[in-house]
């Protein structure tokens, strides 16, 4: 047989021969597209965590920023400083004389500093009672 | 068609495949299934394993108002790798660059670095963070950063013996840093996770996160405020006399509270480390000192409660010298008869020690107790001292005349306010505080400490009278008129004691005090100030009723405290005019 035709009997088997099963291919298929979501989810996961990661360091900058400006704020208004800057602004302050204070008693009452309660529930004995 | 010529070709590529791939094989089997598989694994998972402490910072401490005394702040050590440095030539750069912005010596800091057999040298420590980012633009050869946190204090050295200090490793050290440890401290977190090859947290292997917990914040009774009037008063007063050292204390009567609590020397929080132990003392609540006539006033309020003297009783004061069980007892100024309450206005040795005497031991010693002599207030901060004050078994046949002119005991300065403060109080003694409030980083308090009476020495009837006779002595003729506030009412005693020296008493040596309180007919807060060896004025009553009065002056008006008069409770007595006429009554 002339070897021309060999071959293209060959191509002819090869033409009606293998088919790919239609369920393997779309359990293949299913599963690549698994794949493939699995792998987007895991980089998006990764990259979120990346993302909460950076979020967490910004946060404790911030914070020690806000420290920070907590310090240098307490240490302004320190007695001794602001001394010196009334001195350095030439404002001077003193106490009023009492006849220049006016005192509304029912106010005073409510809102003085004085402790209104005797705190002296005692129970003990007193000494020579 | 293959070409036969490159069949040999395809050969060897596959035997290399072949060869490569069985290689690979043969190792992932020898890996998975060989005999140091599990040490392997242990490896692996051992370098990507990664267990982090998150270090929290101490909490806060605040004064009443809210103000910071004391927070822990983000730093960074500053090191350098000299070899680098020399290797790329930059020295003098770096160190000219480092010593302007550090403030250091930039001799002694190029003779640090200029090391090239070096790879880590501190440059400093606890930089703080601004400084330290200046630093970082620069990008100096080898200078790295390291972050850390560490104490600072904003006030400096005002409430330093109270607030204390916190050493390096975050450990509280002194004062309400060391006493409220627990609480400053917090809780460090877990972080458990796994690293990848550049040691990179990878965040979705984290398995476990214990959030740490920041410590709790510190709310003090002390007030920013008053502390800075007591401190002032106090410098002034360590300027005008030369004193070793003062202490004051301010306490509010009717709650206990300290108010402020103020010690001489002083150091700054911030450098506790270049201070002497000396100086790092409370003195206020740790310093012992014989209280001298101040402790008259304990004395013959015992004997009024007790009923075995009376304000107007007369005592034969001997004139000046009197001796008791063949031992000498002298007054500074020389008196005949004095009624109670002139033995207190004029602080008459001889009349405190006949009263002490007809109070009997054993009911003086249960009524120094009773106002809280002998043993620590229970305050919190660290090193507060009892006092030493002996059974009346083990007294002398003359202790009880020492006792009542406050020598053979000795107190604090905090129990001997206290002392007077329950005099103002009714006769209710109060356990002194420090801490207003813990709150926890939530927001919640967790501890709040209440008011609390902790003996009642004596009837509100004596408590009364007693603030009229400590009353006298800030009017004419007494000790404590230096004591005088304009518009106010003022109640207190002077005390001036020689020092304990080894044989006896010193001459030149003595510690002058004076305690009391205001308004008299309302007492809203009590004072002490000690001077320890005041010079060349020694007495109390020149040298710290004035401070008391520069004190209270100030703080009564910055507490909105109106001024009362005294109600003429005791006038029905005329103590001057009885004193000659009642001699047959004198003891």
């Amino acid at each position: 047989m002339p070897k021309r035709k060999k071959q293209k009997q060959n191509r002819k088997k090869q033409e009606g021969g293998f088919a790919f099963p239609a369920p393997l291919a779309s359990i293949l298929l299913l599963a690549a597209i698994l794949s493939l979501s699995y792998l987007w989810v895991h980089g998006r996961c990764e990259a979120l965590g990346v993302y909460i990661q950076d979020l967490e360091a910004q946060k404790e900058k911030i914070y020690n920023q806000f420290l920070n400006e907590e310090y240098k704020w307490s240490n302004m208004k320190t007695l001794p400083n602001i001394k010196a800057a009334l001195l350095r602004n030439g404002s001077v302050m003193s106490w009023p004389n009492e006849d220049q204070i006016v005192r509304v008693f029912s106010s005073r009452e409510e809102d003085s500093i004085s402790a209104k309660n005797q705190y002296a529930q005692y129970s003990g004995s007193v000494m020579n009672d | 068609m293959i070409d036969l010529g490159h069949r040999w070709r395809i050969w060897v590529i596959a035997s290399i495949a072949i060869t490569a791939l069985s290689g690979l094989g043969v190792r992932l089997a020898f890996l998975h299934f060989g005999s140091s598989h599990d040490a392997l694994r242990t490896r692996i998972l051992k370098s990507r394993h990664s267990e982090e402490e998150i270090l929290v910072g101490r909490g806060r401490i605040l004064d009443r108002n809210g103000n910071i005394l004391a927070l822990d702040l983000p730093v960074k050590d500053i090191f350098a790798d000299p070899k680098v440095i020399i290797d790329k030539g930059h020295l003098q750069f770096v160190v000219s660059h480092l010593a302007r912005l550090l403030n250091l010596n930039g001799k002694i800091l190029f003779d640090r670095l200029n090391r090239p057999g070096k790879r880590f040298v501190y440059v400093k420590r606890f930089v703080k963070n601004d400084l330290a980012d200046e630093i970082a633009r620069l990008q100096l050869t080898g200078i790295h950063f390291e972050d850390h946190t560490a104490r600072h204090y904003p006030q400096g050295a005002l409430m330093c013996h109270a607030i204390g200090f916190s050493n390096w490793e975050g450990v509280g050290s002194a004062g309400i840093e060391q006493k409220m440890n627990r609480y400053l401290k917090g809780r460090s977190g877990l972080r458990v996770s796994e690293r990848d090859g550049r040691r990179r947290e990878l965040y979705s292997r984290r398995t476990l996160e214990i959030k740490g917990q920041t410590g709790s914040d510190i709310y003090l009774t002390l007030d920013q405020n008053i502390q800075f009037m007591v401190e002032e008063a106090l410098d002034r007063a360590m300027e005008t006399h030369q004193p070793k050292g003062a202490w004051a204390i301010v306490q509010r009567v009717r709650t206990g509270e300290i108010l402020a609590m103020v010690s001489r020397p002083c150091y700054d929080l911030n450098g506790f480390r270049n201070t002497s132990a000396e100086v790092r003392r409370n003195r206020s609540i740790s310093y012992v000192y014989e209280p001298g006539s101040t402790f008259k006033a304990i004395v013959i309020a015992s004997a009024l409660n007790e009923g075995v003297a009376r304000s107007d009783q007369l005592i034969d004061c001997e004139h000046g010298r009197w001796i008791y069980q063949r031992r000498p007892l002298r007054d500074f100024h020389p008196y005949g008869s004095l009624s109670v309450a002139d033995v207190l206005k004029k602080s008459s040795n001889i009349g405190a020690a006949k009263i002490a005497l007809s109070l009997g031991k054993r009911r003086l010693e249960n009524y120094i107790r009773a106002f809280g002599f002998g043993k620590p207030n229970r305050l919190n901060l660290p090193g507060e001292e009892a006092g030493i004050f002996h059974r009346y078994s083990s007294w002398s046949a003359i202790s009880s005349t020492r006792i009542a002119m406050g020598h053979e005991i000795a107190v604090t300065a905090l129990q001997m306010l206290n002392a007077v403060c329950a005099i103002a109080n009714d006769g209710f003694l109060m356990r002194p505080i420090v801490i207003e409030k813990v709150v926890d980083v939530h927001g919640r308090t967790v501890f709040d400490p209440d008011p609390e009476v902790i003996a009642r020495p004596i009837r509100r009837d004596t408590a009364k009278e007693m603030r009229y006779l400590m009353h006298r002595i800030t009017e004419r003729g007494g000790t404590g008129t230096r004591a005088c506030i304009d518009g106010y009412d003022v109640a207190g005693k002077t005390g001036t004691a020689q020092k304990p020296v080894p044989g006896g008493y010193s001459d030149t040596a003595n510690i002058a005090s004076f305690v009391g309180f205001a308004p008299v007919e309302n007492p809203e807060i009590g004072i002490i100030v000690v001077v320890d060896e005041p010079q060349p004025l020694h007495t109390g009553g020149r040298v710290s009723a004035p401070v008391f009065k520069e004190i209270a002056e100030e703080v009564l008006r910055y507490l909105d405290v109106p001024p009362g008069e005294v109600k003429p409770y005791l006038q029905f007595v005329n103590y001057e005019n009885r004193n000659t006429d009642q001699k047959n009554r004198a003891y």
